[in-house]
């Protein structure tokens, strides 16, 4: 359709055209940044009403990665047992869990969430990604409740600090009563290092490997309801594609950088390097797998856009 | 002002049907079963989402006009026209599939009060979450809350969950947050009939208020008369095409004549009228506007007697605690008064095969001109209480008539209804101090 002529108004910033979608959508991130208080609100909004009218309420966030660590440590590290960098079982696996609930925990809602918020979608226009990015961010507040559940673990586990186990020693050596557990302290090969400053950097390639597969799954979730039953499924075969339940130094050297291909696999690694100071730096795995993620995460993100004007006919 | 608002060139929206598949019997859903698979990939290798046919359908097609900053402009058209489509796109909320559309300004829209209103957050919180989905900033609505809460006159409980709200008290909460919306342009659906009728009218004053304020408003609505009142200019759909466009009684008028039914027709069978609404079960089976003698009429004379025959029909269902309701609204669209089984001299109704219903109106002290009845048939045992519903049922015309027996027939009147009222002189007040 020719653009007829039409005069340039003051106003010119808040021309909005409307036309049939093009094969490339421009993502539009502006438009995302200008609706900043409503991805605000719809975050807030998942977390308010997600342990609603529970008993538990927010332990939930708590129990479930505890007791699948139970679990874990009883089948993986005590009857089968797995290797895990010299750490013991239980802290291993939950250090794993903790970006691990994060990303399937947000894959489950994300894929989800077009659909369960399908009203709004047919009767109110604001950038549907907002839907998705809320539902993995609302997730946030899970995570660092478990990641608080850490802190116990590394107590009980006797958690090595460089800076005070000169001390500790010391003071072990001439109190034979703590003995046993400086020693134990001291020859641990797991300690909290200068990693742990990471950290930040892991969440947020956390949240962007989650985004970057949900994005995918949302959208085609509109159009393909499959994708609610393949997600299940995936989610269970994918945790063993994972470095949960065994570290990636157990595999074969080829299958290694391969298995970075997973998004979430780098950043799980990374996890344990930043928060138990394992040696293996996980430089080449974390590159591997941030690179996969930012393929999925630009892919995605046109695929979003191209569907997204359909999403209010379909879904 | 002269400017342009909006602009829509060839403006066209596709869909393509699915059709559903006709197996009733236990063979065929389970043949369907097993195969449906394999046909719906076969579609996808297509390149063809599943469950569409290849039957093309335009909602709207070839729709060109434009607004002008400050005007008003309604939008008409039965169900089906293309009014929602149209709305739905300029929104943004779905593409076109064809022409362009440009809006200048800052655009807000209300399709349907209090969407994302989640029942699990207070009524403070929905506030928040449905003003900033509606498109206004925290702090606009922060500015506005006392306003926009003492509107909808829910104070006491504004930090309750709403699902402890009535859905009364839901829906003013919701209009009130959309009142308050302060766009440059302004795009709105239906929303005016929501609330009881105190509510409703303040809704519509609200909404002159927003109208005269020199804001663009695209104004979607099913009631004529507040068109009429709010519109500069009304838009004509039908079809999903554009029929006309201009001054809002002309458009109005023609509107109600197309879609109007002869008032020759005396006797109307409604097993198949057009004017059901969606998702009613077909009770209503015939209606019939007799005179004094019980022959089909379907004029009356002001002050005559008219009767309306109503014919049900449950079939082997029993239907308890029902009545029945009539809508008697004028040319404009304007409910002049309802008549109803409830309330009036028959109790709760039982439906049961085959019924017929009269109603006498013995003085019918209409104002001369065309009417038309709009038949419920409702229960309190349903959901919603609706069981049956057929606007514009019937038409019939009230014709002039010496009614006031000076012994000429008087042929206009203002008002809606003619009152045989009585004037006195009062001798005593002769006096002239």
């Amino acid at each position: 359709m020719a653009t007829s002529s039409t005069p340039q108004r003051p106003d010119a910033q808040y021309v909005k055209i409307i036309e049939p979608p093009k094969a490339f959508q421009p993502l539009n991130l502006l438009e995302l940044w200008q609706q900043r208080e409503l991805l605000f609100l719809f975050t807030l909004r998942d977390v308010k009403i997600r342990y609603k009218q529970t008993v538990l309420g927010i332990l939930w966030a708590v129990i479930q990665p505890f007791i699948t660590m139970i679990v874990f440590s009883f089948v993986f590290g005590r009857i089968a047992r797995m290797p895990s960098d010299g750490i013991p079982y239980p802290l291993f696996s939950y250090v794993g869990l903790l970006p691990w609930n994060f990303f399937s925990n947000g894959l489950n809602k994300a894929a989800a969430v077009l659909v369960t918020n399908s009203q709004m979608i047919r009767k109110i226009y604001f950038p549907r990604m907002i839907l998705p990015i809320s539902a993995i961010l609302s997730g946030m507040v899970d995570f660092l409740i478990s990641f608080a559940m850490l802190g116990v673990l590394y107590i009980y586990y006797g958690i090595n600090t460089p800076h005070v186990t000169a001390g500790l020693k010391a003071y072990a050596l001439s109190n034979p009563v703590f003995a046993e557990s400086a020693f134990r302290a001291v020859t641990a090969n797991y300690e909290i290092t200068a990693n742990i400053v990471w950290l930040p950097v892991l969440l947020l390639l956390a949240f962007l490997s989650a985004l970057s597969v949900s994005l995918w799954l949302s959208a085609l979730n509109v159009a393909f309801r499959d994708v609610g039953y393949a997600l299940n499924f995936a989610l269970r075969m994918l945790l063993y594609l994972t470095p949960v339940i065994y570290p990636v130094s157990a595999l074969p050297e080829p299958l290694k950088l391969i298995s970075a291909l997973n998004p979430i696999t780098g950043v799980v690694e990374g996890f344990r390097w930043a928060m138990l100071g394992v040696d293996s730096a996980p430089g080449p795995l974390l590159l591997v797998s941030t690179a996969a993620t930012l393929f999925l995460l630009v892919t995605g993100a046109y695929y979003f856009r191209k569907t997204e004007a359909t999403f209010a006919d379909l879904v | 002002m002269g400017e342009n608002a909006i602009e829509v060139h060839g403006l066209g929206k596709k869909f393509y049907i699915g059709q559903a598949e006709k197996q009733t019997d236990m063979m065929g859903i389970i043949r369907n079963a097993i195969t449906g698979p394999f046909r719906r990939m076969a579609s996808l290798m297509r390149n063809q989402l599943p469950e569409a046919a290849d039957i093309e359908f335009w909602a709207m097609r070839d729709i060109t006009f434009e607004v002008k900053q400050g005007e008003v402009l309604g939008v008409i058209g039965r169900n089906g026209s293309g009014k929602s489509t149209l709305l739905k796109t300029l929104t943004g909320i779905s593409a076109p599939s064809e022409g362009i559309a440009r809006i200048y300004g800052r655009v807000g829209s209300l399709l349907e009060v209090g969407t994302g209103f989640h029942p699990e957050l207070t009524g403070r919180e929905n506030i928040f979450m449905n003003g900033t989905l509606l498109g206004m900033k925290t702090s606009e609505i922060r500015k506005h809350f006392d306003e926009i809460v003492a509107f909808s006159g829910v104070e006491q409980f504004i930090d309750t969950p709403v699902k402890r709200f009535s859905s009364g008290m839901q829906v003013r909460l919701a209009f009130s947050v959309a009142a308050h919306l302060d766009p440059e342009v302004l795009l709105v659906d239906e929303v005016l009939s929501v609330g009881d009728a105190e509510f409703r009218r303040r809704s519509m004053s609200k909404m002159q208020e927003i109208t005269s304020q020199g804001r663009t408003v695209l104004l979607v609505s099913h009631n004529m008369a507040s068109i009429q009142h709010l519109s500069n200019r009304v838009m004509l759909l039908d079809a999903g095409k554009m029929l006309m466009i201009g001054e809002p009684t002309k458009i109005v008028s023609e509107y109600l004549k197309r879609t109007h039914i002869a008032p020759a027709e005396a006797s109307v069978d409604l097993t198949e009228h057009e004017g059901r609404a969606d998702g009613s079960t077909p009770i209503l089976s015939r209606i019939r506007i007799l005179d004094a003698a019980g022959e089909a009429d379907s004029a009356v004379p002001v002050g005559g007697t008219i009767k309306f025959e109503i014919t049900i029909d449950t079939g082997e269902q029993v239907v308890k605690n029902a009545w029945l309701v009539i809508a008697v609204m004028d040319a404009n669209d304007v409910r002049v008064t309802t008549l109803r089984t409830l309330n009036q001299n028959m109790d709760s109704l039982t439906f049961h095969g085959q019924q017929k219903y009269t109603c006498t109106w013995p003085d019918c002290n209409l104002a001369p001109g065309e009417y038309r009845l709009d038949i419920e048939a409702m229960s309190s045992m349903t959901q919603g209480k609706v069981l049956d519903s057929v606007s514009r049922a019937v038409a019939f015309e009230v014709t002039p008539s010496d009614y006031f027996g000076i012994g000429r027939v008087i042929r206009r009147g203002s008002g809606l209804i003619w009152v045989k009222a009585n004037w006195e002189l009062d001798p005593t007040a002769l006096a002239i101090s």
